[in-house]
Order: structure tokens, then C-alpha cells, then sequence
């Protein structure tokens, strides 16, 4: 499977267009999993530690040879349950299992592991918990990638109406990399509730009324709003039931919640529970009563929470939906310990239970060799990917195609859910299926109908016009591929906005006077009932309006730059034009020019600028002695003539007037020798020159 | 030709509209609108104990995210010599280069005519149209505030940034964009009313705030408004200048303008100068509140420069700038919230130190950050991490070196400093997502968490950052954080926090609580309930088993780092230190 390259979290990396269709982007696949309402789920039962297989299911006819090997921790032969039909014998807490596995509700297969086994706890649960072989490092889970497949978009678009609820939910506290993600944790985790991901438990820490006390409160506050499915899991925890009482223990209480949670309706596929305390180093079995101590306990907890989860999945006829399975990281040594206990070995079996599991005993009985060395270790005759393979397969409705991906090759299969016929293939049982003639790949609801589905690309989203605070001018434009189609558009949106607009035969829509805010817009097609598909989209104000003027003295023209809009209104002094493009240049005048720019749309600004183009002057004879001669071009008629000295003071300032050649004359002979700054300022003339008086 | 830039491409939270979502009932939080929580110190020196606790309160507050060299680095000084360290200004920088290359080989045109790879591009004619210096600035600041020594000086371009706010986005021109931060770097620990002075007459501020439109035909108020409301006087019930004197300073800054075209085409640095023909050249009579100052105005061109200086002079005569001033400087480093006890006690015997100085930044800040109120326990770990100081904070914790998917160095090849930019404008993006656009505050005012009571800080945090906050930690421990992604090559990478040699560091890791409990010291710095302190142990051990697994574990891994070893320490450390920033306490600072 590689599928990390397009997989990664490159949430942060993309562009976000506002108004990209947010929750209705879903896939074809997802959709098919949305009949997942009445949908198969599946139960992982983590035994962390290492469960001793042996004296779970004793290979009674090897009992003599295990009694030498073993004899501190090995019951007597009497107390284990003899298994019908086989040799071997369930520790006596397991007596429910054996009747489950009497009405052929539970499938044991034997002898289970991986070739070059670890050890060490971590590096085994690792290797269980990615699906990997003894030496391929992997940070995600085989279960997580399963469902990242199935649900490409999670979690930016999660929930949504297809997927109302967790894609999975692990108990226990502890979260798994079996739920860790290439780019996400796939599941919710029953913890702690000072933690942001908390679920169920309604417990609030309380903090002092300080600074930093107000600080923790308004985080665990947030943190719990955060849940995006809190409520939805709380709903169907508070409605769910248990006809038929759980063990008041660790596992007890667990199964108790995934019992609480399916019955009340929650549409989670996968669940784990867990149990700790495997790791039987000593004590495994009281020194006086070896049908007692610690592993006892354990597997009695275990028989009992299991037994009572099918009890209830019957009472309330859902046993057909689920499936459990248990796994633990490695098995024990055949022998025992100087501790009553037993060291880390290498396989177990594993226990498939349900309605729909093809029950039985699958594979030989260990076989102990008759020489054995401690240093002796079970060889597996399964491996467990066989297990999450078949599951996967037979259980979830995988292709198993996709199965080899999950699990980075193929391994063969093993029979651990019942056949049933299925004649157009498409995953539900004939005797099942209301439409047992679907053409082949259509997606199907689970009555093995074909649903109906039009891909998201068949509508076209365009918002063509923004809005300011305040005003409604916005709108978006929807155009259909598919023509064949009579659409309902139902839109809502700010302040309680909702409209509803009808296309017959796929004609475009225009939904107009929106105002700024975020909108919600519902496609549904004439005569399918169950198709809907959702948009999200944003109404933005539109960007500022920017203006950019350009004077060029050569040709006496402004030019202008335009950028905010579609269309411009610009008024050079008495004159407006209405402007289509984002460059405009028109002749100024001389003198002050007064150019306003705008828009329809008001909060984008106005735009002002005041050019002045003035006549020009010319001063001769410069330097000049007595008189100075100042030609002004243009027509004013009176002109303001000051003269300042360079030190900034005014020496003299006058009104004249230019006579026929335009020509004023001034008489400078009053003045000392010096530099001097001439200003000429009318209606259309602003100059200023620099004279030298000898 | 057009300045439009595409900022509409990266989705910013809304934090304000967000906050008002959440619904929060003040009281369940043991907040009151009409209440505000302060201390009852004074600013006296403090002399109480001075440990770890009251050092990483100090650089908490007056770095960004500070680093742990800069810890050990104060570990032994006095009070008065970290303050002194703390107050001593950056060295020069590396000035802003063309490190984006790669990014707009699209555009021969833009390519031929901007400056050479790896050139400085500051003082050069404009060319990119797609706005890639801009992002360059923006990820060469988030690289001074990761490489910042153990100086105030890049909070305090921070604090300004914020308070005399302009927007690099929206200055069309990339170099003026950088000559804000510059001036803002500059100033920053020197003379306020100077600062006030360039910023007035900074081309990015004239464009930000209609400056460069302001004309004596018809007087743009934006900028003389701000000046007064946000800059310098504030809003305060003492703060009595009038619409008039908006108008009055409307017209007194008629005429600063610079020639956009020609800065734009023609290299160095923008040419402000007051274009005297739309100058409003007559006299500016200004309210009561400033002492009914009267500023003539003069047909000599020169006069201009005068008559803002004149301008700055009266604002900063009014006893109401230095205490706006000092109050800003206050809720930035200390607590949000002021109440009128914290007036008299801090506010107004700060503004006296800053009037007395001439408005000189440094003796406020020496005052306060020595002060036993600074130090009140009341004041450690009570506000909500900014997104910078949180991302920082991370960065400067972790080694992020670029790697490729399979986590194994990324190879830059010969694009080493393209790809250097592009680390930190990955993460800068990340950022923009958890509320916070480095140099561009989402309006005038400021980011609202530094002005908007009561809420203030508690703005970073909605449901929606809270969940991206943990999603970005998740991913640094976990499968990595996305910072580069090119399409049509399939090339990808990543940043990720290597944990095994990441521990390495600490103390005899191979005892796992000691360890925890050093995490938990390093990353939060505050007690945390032992029901929270075994639940991180416990997702480490997945589930309550030996101890011992944990050293035989690390013990192996000093032995052999084999990709086992590192594997296995990894899918672990992830999960603890994962929860570690799950904690409400990690977002505190």
C-alpha cells in the first residue's frame, strides 16, 4: 500500500478556495459504506501481554509429556473441559466459550503467530498492531489504513450526514497504533477527561477562580465542544441497553459500553477492548491450587464478558451483525517458570465468536516435540494477517484486492465467517437481498438494492458576485452536468436565510441576495428519495477596491490601475464613466483635476486623487540685473506671484496680470544680489522657478 | 501590474466569530465581565526566590517560545543580569533573499528580471506578481523568531507589529513591506515617539492606512484616527481628543506620499517626502485635550516635516499616551486585564518612568520585568499560548530537520536554501490555520487576543484550533507535518520529531517515570494531576505493565539504535508526549 503520498496531512499545505464544497465531498466508496446503518461491526479483544495459549486450550493428548514440561503452572487433567469432536480441553473459566464453540458460534484457530518472532512486548504488539512482517518498521495501523481507504477524506471531512459517527472507538485508555493513521487517529479514545479527545465520561474537573484556574476551565470547556461526536456518541451510550447484566470488572465494563453503544444505535464498525495483566511471569497459578491465580481470573473475565455480549446482541437481535475477535502479542513458553509462571513463546490461538462465524476448531493441535529444550519454541501455523485477511474479506466486505494493500501482500485465507449464496455478488445474502439481480459494481444499500449516486463532479459551484457588511448582493452560480435530472436546491444560511429553488432538466441557478456568511446547500434529484448531497460555501466580502494612477507629463494623460471588481465608475471632474476593464486613461486638464473612483459595491472604498496639471512659466533674462520678464502660458487672467528667498522667508507677493504676449513684468531693482525662489499659482498654473539676481 | 495579492488562498480562521460559537457562560469558567483578577504588588524589585519556576516565567514572557539553550544559558544569573541579558538588542540580520526561486519558474519573465538566487532582494525593482517575496518575508520572520538569541528585541518587533499595525500582504510592494519590519526592528527597543515618526512616514503604512491618498481637496481621516485611537492615546475614558482633532490631523498629514510607479521600477529604498501641492498648508488647531495647541502651517516646503513633528510632540505632551502605552506594554507581558487598583499601582508610575525618560522603551520594560509584580505567582502559566508561541515553542524544542516520506533526510540537493524557505513557510501555513498570519493581523486593531476583553487570550482556542493544535503535535510525534508538496514531481516533505535521540538528552531516560516526569517539567513547567501524570506513563506502556520493558527497552536502543530499537521507542514516546499536549496545562505560558 502506497498510498502516502497522496494520503500525508497536507491539510495546511492546500489552497482552500472558500467556497470548495466542504462536507459534500464524498466518494464513491464512502457511499457504499453508508449502508453501514445495519452494518457489520467488528469487536477486537486485545489480551496484553501474552496470553499462555496452552493452558487456554490444552492439547489434551499431549497432556503426560506437558505435565513433565510444565508442572507448576498445568491444571490437573480433570478440571479442563474436554472440546467435542477434538482433543483438547478449555481451561475450566472458558465453559461458556466451549458452548459457543459447541453451537458452532465460535471459531478457534491454532497456533498463531509470525515467522521470526520478537520477544519484547512493545516490538511484538507493534508487529500485531501494523500488520507487518518481524522486520518491517511501520507507524500506522492495519486496521487504520483499512479505513483510511474506506474514508479517503478523514477527518477533514468527518461527520457528515453519510458518516454521522466515530469510524471507530478503542476502550481501555490507552490508544493503539492499531488506529494510528497515515495521517490521522481513525479512532475516539474512552479516556481521561482532562484530555481533549475525551468521550462519554461526563466528569468535570473544577479549578480555582484564578487567572490560570479560568485558563484550564475555558480549555476543558473547549476541549469538550471540541468533540465533534460527543453528543452523538453520549446519545447512544445514554439509549442503549443491557437486557442481561455485565461482570462489574475491567473488561465487564468495557463490553458493557460497546453493548450500550451498538443497541443505542451508534453506526461504529470497529471497536477494541482490552484486558492487561497477561504477562504471567510468576504466579500465573496459586502454588496451592493451580485452577486459581492470576490467569484464571483473567480468562474467566474474558469468558464472561464475551458470553454476556452475545447473550444481549441476541435479546436484541443484533447478534447477526457482530463478530469478535481476540489477539494477544505473542503466546508463552511450554514451559514453566521457578515462579509458577511462564516467559514469553511465540504462539496462541485466537478466538473468532458471532452469529455468523463458520464455528469450529481450524488447524492442528501444537505439537510438542518430544525432546523438548527450553530453548524449544511453538512454530506458528497461521499467521495472524490470515486472520485480519479473512476478516477483512469475508466480514467487513473488503476487495481483496484492497486487503493485500492494507496488509502490503497477500496471504491466504482462512474460512471464519459462514457462506451464504450470493448470486449477483454483491455482498448480500440471496435470502437477504430484496434485489438479487444488481448489476454487477453498482453500489447497493443493505437490502442489496442498487443506490442511486451521481458523482460530486456533476455540479459545477461558481460564486459570482461578493457582498458588502450589511447588504445582500451576493451570488453563487450552480450549473449541472447531467442534464437528465429535475434538481431541488434547498440553501440555508445566515440569520435564518433559506431558499429553496427548483431546476428542471439541469438549468443553472442563480441563488442571489446573499449576504456575507457561511451556507449550507442541499441537492436532492426529483423521484430519489435517498440521494442527497451537500455543499458547504462561504459568501466573502469582496476585496478592497485598489487604484493605481499614473500621470504621463509627455502626453498629459492619467492612467489608471484597476483592481477590486468587474466594473468601475470613474469621474474625472464633471464626467463619469462607466469602466469594464482594469485599465483606464483619459486627458487631463489643466488645472485641478478631481478623479473619484468606485464601485457597486460600497464597502470596497472610494478612491480619490487630485492632479493638478499646471500651465507652465518661463523666467528671462535669468540671471537678470533690474527687471525680470515671466512668461505664464495657459489662459488665466490673474495670477498670485510670490517671490521667497532660499532661507524659506517671504520677500514679496503680488496679484498680476500677464498682459496679451502673456508676458508680466516685475521691476527686482529694489532687491539684493541673491538667489530667488519665483511661485506662480492660478487656476490652472502652480510653478515655481529658481531666479539669480546680480 | 495589479497589487492584488492572493491572500484569499489560505483559510484563516475566523477566531472572533468562532469564540462567539463556543457560547461560554463567563461564570462556568469562574470569570465575570465585571471582574478582573489582579495582582496587589507593586513594581518594587523583587526579591524572593528566584528559580526555575520565576526564569521560565521570564523568558516565557519575553521570548517566543523560548528555547532550552536560552534556559540553560540564565540558569545561573541573577535577576538583574538576566533582565539585562534580556534587554540587549539582536545583532544584525541576514537580510531577506531570494530563497523562492523554484516557486515562480513558471515565469521566465519574473525569473530573468528579479534578482539572482540566493541575492538579497530588499532594495530591488518589484517583479513577482504572484506575491513570493512576501511569503519569503513572512518565512524569514518566522525564522528570526526561531533563531532569536536571548533578547526581548523580536517580541518587541512582535509587540509593535501588533500595535502599530501594517500589513505585509496588502503593501504591494514587497521592499516596503520589509522596511516596516526593518523600522519596526530598528525601534523597538529604542525611542517611542521616534518609532511613531518613521511609522507615520513608512511607505507601507501610507498605503495601509490611505496615507498616500491624503490630499488637502479632500483629507483622508483613516491614518489620523488610528494615530490617535490605536497608536498613541488609545480610547480610554481620559482619552478626550475630539472628532476635530482627527480632522485637524487629517490635514495636518496631508501630502506625505511616495511615488508607488517609481519605487516600484527603480531600486533602493522608497523616497517619502510631503508633496507640497496637496499639503494643506494652513493653520491646525487642535481640542482642549492637547492643551488647545495650535500648529501653523507654512507655504515653505520644509515645514511639513515640521509640522508633524510638532504633532508627535503635542500627542506625546498628554499624560494619556504614556499610560496607553505602558497599559499595552502591560497586557502584552504580564495580564491581559487592568482594573483601576493596577492602574494606580502599575500603570501610572510606569508612564511617569516612560514620560521621564523621553520615551525611551528600555527603562519601562527594565522596570517591570525586575518588578515583584511581574513575579506574582499569580501572573506563571495564566495565559493561552499565542499560535507563534506555541509553534515557535515547538521548534525550538525539537530538531525539525526536512525529511522525505519514508523519513529519511530530504534531499535538497543543490536547493538547499529554496528548500530551508520552504520548511519554514510549511509551517508557517500550519500556523495560519491555528489563527495567526505572521506579519498581518487581521485588522488596525491588532490580533484581538492582545485588545479584546475579557475574552483576550482565551480567543486562540475554539473548537476548531483546539483539534488542530493536538492534529499538529499529533502529527510532528506521529506521521509527520506536510510542509511541501509538489504536485507534478510527487515530491513530498515532512518534518517530524525523531523521539528516540530526541530523549537522549534528558536524564537516565531509561527509568521511565524520572522521564515522565522531566516531560512533563521541560513541556508544561507546571504540576499536573497524578491521575493525568499515570495516564501518560500508562500510554506509553500501552496498558499497565513493568516498568522494567520500558529500560530494557531504552537500554537496548543506547546498545544497538537499530531501526527496531528506534521503531519501538517512537510508536511509544508518541502516544505519551502526544497526551502530554492533549494537557489544558501544555497551552499555558
Amino acid at each position: 500500500m502506497n498510498r502516502r503520498n497522496f494520503l500525508h496531512n497536507m491539510a495546511h499545505l492546500a489552497a482552500i478556495p472558500s467556497f470548495l464544497p466542504g462536507l459534500g465531498q464524498l466518494e464513491l466508496s464512502d457511499l457504499l459504506s453508508s449502508t453501514a446503518e445495519a452494518g457489520k461491526i467488528l469487536v477486537i479483544v486485545r489480551l496484553n501481554g501474552g496470553n499462555d495459549g496452552l493452558n487456554t486450550l490444552m492439547p489434551m493428548e499431549q497432556y503426560g509429556q506437558l505435565k513433565s514440561i510444565r508442572p507448576s503452572v498445568i491444571l490437573p487433567e480433570n478440571k479442563y473441559i474436554p472440546v467435542e469432536g477434538t482433543s483438547l480441553g478449555f481451561h475450566p473459566s472458558m465453559a461458556g466459550m466451549n458452548t459457543l464453540l459447541s453451537e458452532k458460534r465460535l471459531a478457534v484457530v491454532q497456533s498463531v503467530g509470525y515467522t521470526k518472532p520478537n520477544f519484547s512486548h512493545f516490538r511484538s504488539t507493534d508487529i500485531w498492531m501494523s500488520g507487518t512482517d518481524t522486520d518491517q518498521y511501520e507507524s500506522s495501523g492495519w486496521m487504520a489504513r483499512y479505513l483510511e481507504s474506506q474514508h479517503p477524506s478523514y477527518p477533514n471531512a468527518y461527520p457528515n450526514p453519510n458518516f454521522p459517527h466515530p469510524l471507530s472507538i478503542e476502550l481501555g485508555g490507552e490508544s493503539s497504533l492499531l488506529f494510528q493513521g497515515q495521517n490521522s487517529f481513525t479512532s475516539l479514545i474512552y479516556s481521561n477527561p482532562d484530555q481533549f479527545y475525551n468521550l462519554i465520561n461526563p466528569f468535570v474537573n473544577t479549578y480555582p477562580t484564578t487567572i490560570q484556574g479560568s485558563r484550564l476551565a475555558y480549555l476543558q470547556l473547549i476541549g469538550k465542544q471540541s468533540q465533534v461526536y460527543g453528543s452523538v456518541v453520549q446519545t447512544a451510550f445514554r439509549s442503549g441497553t443491557t437486557p442481561f447484566a455485565f461482570a462489574e470488572n475491567d473488561l465487564g465494563n468495557q463490553f458493557k459500553i460497546v453493548q450500550k453503544l451498538i443497541s443505542g444505535g451508534l453506526q461504529t464498525r470497529v471497536y477494541m477492548v482490552q484486558l492487561t495483566g497477561f504477562d504471567t511471569h510468576s504466579k500465573q497459578v496459586d502454588t496451592q491450587d493451580s485452577t486459581k491465580g492470576q490467569h484464571t481470573y483473567l480468562l474467566k473475565q474474558v469468558n464472561d464478558a464475551i458470553v454476556t455480549f452475545m447473550k444481549n446482541l441476541d435479546a436484541q437481535n443484533l447478534g447477526d451483525r457482530v463478530v469478535g475477535v481476540t489477539l494477544s502479542e505473542f503466546g508463552r513458553t511450554v514451559h514453566s517458570n521457578g515462579s509458577t509462571g511462564t516467559d514469553h513463546g511465540t504462539v496462541a490461538p485466537m478466538f473468532v465468536f458471532g452469529n455468523s462465524v463458520k464455528g469450529g476448531v481450524i488447524g492442528a493441535n501444537p505439537k510438542i516435540p518430544l525432546d523438548y529444550k527450553t530453548s524449544d519454541e511453538l512454530v506458528a501455523n497461521y499467521d495472524f494477517r490470515q486472520v485480519y485477511g479473512s476478516l477483512l474479506n469475508q466480514w467487513m466486505g473488503n476487495d481483496p484486492k484492497a486487503t493485500n494493500e492494507v496488509l502490503f501482500k497477500e496471504f491466504p485465507k482462512v474460512q471464519l465467517i459462514k457462506l451464504f449464496n450470493d448470486s449477483d455478488g454483491d455482498g448480500v445474502a440471496d435470502g437477504n437481498d430484496l434485489c438479487p439481480a444488481t448489476p454487477i459494481g453498482a453500489v447497493v444499500d443493505i437490502h442489496g438494492c442498487e443506490v442511486f449516486s451521481v458523482p460530486v463532479n456533476n455540479y459545477a459551484l461558481q460564486m459570482v458576485a461578493t457582498t458588502c457588511p450589511g447588504m445582500s448582493n451576493g451570488a453563487m452560480k450552480i450549473d449541472f452536468v447531467d442534464k437528465k435530472y429535475n434538481y431541488a436546491l434547498d440553501v440555508k444560511g445566515p440569520s435564518n436565510f433559506a431558499q429553496t429553488l427548483k431546476s428542471s432538466a439541469g438549468a443553472s441557478q442563480l441563488l442571489n441576495k446573499l449576504a456575507i456568511g457561511n451556507y449550507q446547500m442541499s441537492i436532492s434529484i426529483e423521484g430519489q428519495k435517498t440521494y442527497l448531497q451537500r455543499f458547504d460555501f462561504q459568501i466573502a466580502e469582496p476585496a478592497s477596491l485598489i487604484v493605481q494612477s499614473i500621470v504621463r507629463a509627455e502626453s498629459n494623460r492619467v492612467e489608471l490601475e484597476l483592481s477590486g471588481a468587474k466594473q468601475y465608475y470613474i469621474q474625472l471632474n464633471q464626467k463619469i464613466y462607466e469602466v469594464n476593464s482594469d485599465t483606464w486613461s483619459a486627458e487631463l486638464e489643466k488645472g485641478p483635476n478631481l478623479i473619484k473612483v468606485w464601485t457597486d459595491q460600497a464597502c470596497q472604498g472610494n478612491y480619490y486623487k487630485e492632479i493638478f496639471q499646471s500651465e507652465q512659466i518661463r523666467c528671462f533674462p535669468n540671471p537678470c540685473e533690474n527687471d525680470l520678464n515671466i512668461y505664464v502660458s495657459g489662459q488665466d487672467r490673474e495670477v498670485q506671484i510670490v517671490l521667497y528667498h532660499l532661507n524659506g522667508s517671504k520677500v514679496v507677493s503680488m496679484q498680476q496680470q500677464p498682459d496679451l504676449n502673456r508676458v508680466i513684468q516685475l521691476d527686482l531693482s529694489d532687491l539684493s544680489a541673491g538667489i530667488y525662489l519665483v511661485q506662480v499659482t492660478g487656476n490652472t498654473i502652480n510653478q515655481q522657478a529658481k531666479i539669480v539676481k546680480k | 501590474m495589479s497589487q492584488h495579492v492572493p491572500t484569499d488562498k489560505i483559510k484563516h480562521p475566523d477566531l472572533v466569530a468562532l469564540f462567539q460559537k463556543e457560547k461560554v457562560q463567563w461564570e462556568s469558567i469562574g470569570l465575570r465581565k465585571d471582574r478582573t483578577l489582579n495582582s496587589s504588588k507593586g513594581l518594587a524589585v523583587y526579591t524572593g526566590e528566584f528559580g526555575a519556576t520565576q526564569r521560565k516565567h521570564l523568558l516565557n514572557r519575553t521570548l517566543i517560545g523560548y528555547s532550552h539553550s536560552s534556559y540553560t544559558q540564565i540558569q545561573n544569573l541573577s535577576l538583574n543580569a538576566c533582565v539585562e541579558l534580556l534587554l540587549t538588542p539582536e545583532k544584525a540580520f541576514d537580510l531577506p533573499i531570494n530563497d523562492y526561486y523554484l516557486d515562480i519558474i513558471d515565469n521566465p519573465d519574473e525569473v530573468k528580471n528579479d534578482v539572482a538566487r540566493g541575492a538579497v532582494w530588499v532594495n530591488a525593482t518589484e517583479v513577482n506578481q504572484g506575491g513570493a517575496r512576501w511569503v519569503s518575508l513572512k518565512s524569514w520572520m518566522l525564522k528570526q523568531f526561531n533563531l532569536q538569541s536571548t533578547s526581548i528585541h523580536w517580541r518587541m518587533v512582535l509587540f509593535y507589529n501588533n500595535l502599530l499595525v501594517s500589513s505585509i500582504q496588502n503593501a504591494g510592494i514587497s521592499k516596503n513591506a520589509f522596511y516596516y519590519v526593518d523600522t519596526l526592528f530598528k525601534l523597538s527597543l529604542g525611542n517611542f515617539k521616534e518609532l511613531i515618526y518613521q511609522v507615520t512616514i513608512d511607505p507601507s503604512m501610507l498605503i495601509y492606512l490611505n496615507g498616500n491618498q491624503n490630499n488637502k481637496y479632500a483629507p483622508d481621516e483613516n491614518y489620523a484616527r488610528e494615530l490617535q485611537e490605536l497608536f498613541t492615546v488609545g480610547k480610554g475614558p481620559n482619552s478626550k481628543y475630539t472628532e476635530k482633532d482627527v480632522a485637524e490631523m487629517a490635514r495636518l498629514l496631508t501630502g506625505w506620499q511616495f511615488d508607488w510607479e517609481k519605487t516600484k521600477t527603480t531600486e533602493g529604498r522608497a523616497i517619502v517626502k510631503n508633496n507640497f501641492g496637496i499639503h494643506d498648508t494652513g493653520e491646525k488647531q487642535f481640542s482642549e485635550f492637547y492643551g488647545n495647541k495650535k500648529i501653523s502651517g507654512s507655504s515653505n516646503p520644509d515645514r511639513a516635516e515640521g509640522e508633524l513633528r510638532e504633532a508627535i510632540d503635542m500627542i506625546c505632551a498628554t499624560d494619556e499616551m504614556s499610560k496607553y502605552i505602558c497599559r499595552r506594554i502591560y497586557s502584552f507581558f504580564v495580564n491581559p486585564s487592568i482594573d483601576p487598583a493596577t492602574e494606580d499601582l502599575i500603570i501610572t508610575p510606569l508612564a511617569k518612568i516612560f514620560k521621564d525618560a523621553k520615551f525611551e522603551i528600555l527603562p519601562v520594560l527594565r522596570t517591570l520585568l525586575l518588578s515583584e509584580h511581574f513575579f506574582d505567582n499569580m501572573h506563571m502559566k495564566t495565559m493561552v499560548k499565542s499560535p507563534l508561541d506555541f509553534v515557535v515553542g515547538l521548534l525550538k524544542e525539537f530538531d525539525l530537520p526536512l525529511l522525505d516520506n519514508n523519513y529519511k533526510p530530504f534531499p535538497k540537493g543543490s536547493d538547499g536554501i529554496y528548500f530551508d524557505f520552504k520548511r519554514y513557510n510549511g509551517i508557517q501555513n500550519a500556523m495560519i490555520s491555528l489563527g495567526m498570519n505572521i506579519g498581518d493581523p487581521p485588522s488596525v486593531s491588532g490580533w484581538p487576543a492582545y485588545y479584546q476583553a475579557p475574552a483576550y487570550d482565551l480567543f486562540w482556542i475554539n473548537s476548531e484550533t483546539i483539534i488542530k493544535r493536538a492534529q499538529f503535535t499529533d502529527a510532528l510525534f506521529n506521521w509527520g507535518q506536510g510542509v511541501y508538496y509538489n504536485g507534478s514531481t510527487k515530491t513530498y516533505a515532512q518534518v517530524r520529531v525523531n523521539l528516540a535521540s530526541y530523549l537522549r538528552q534528558f536524564n537516565n531516560p531509561a527509568d521511565l517515570e524520572g522521564l515522565v516526569d522531566q516531560l512533563v517539567n521541560r513541556h508544561i513547567g507546571m504540576n499536573i494531576s497524578a491521575d493525568n501524570r499515570q495516564l501518560i506513563i500508562s500510554q506509553i506502556m500501552q496498558g499497565n505493565m513493568n516498568l522494567n520493558y520500558w529500560s530494557e527497552l531504552w537500554n537496548a536502543y543506547v546498545a544497538n539504535p537499530s531501526a527496531e530499537n528506534t521503531s519501538t521507542i517512537q510508536n511509544r514516546m508518541a502516544k505519551g508526549l502526544g497526551l502530554i499536549y492533549q494537557l489544558g496545562e501544555s497551552q499555558l505560558f
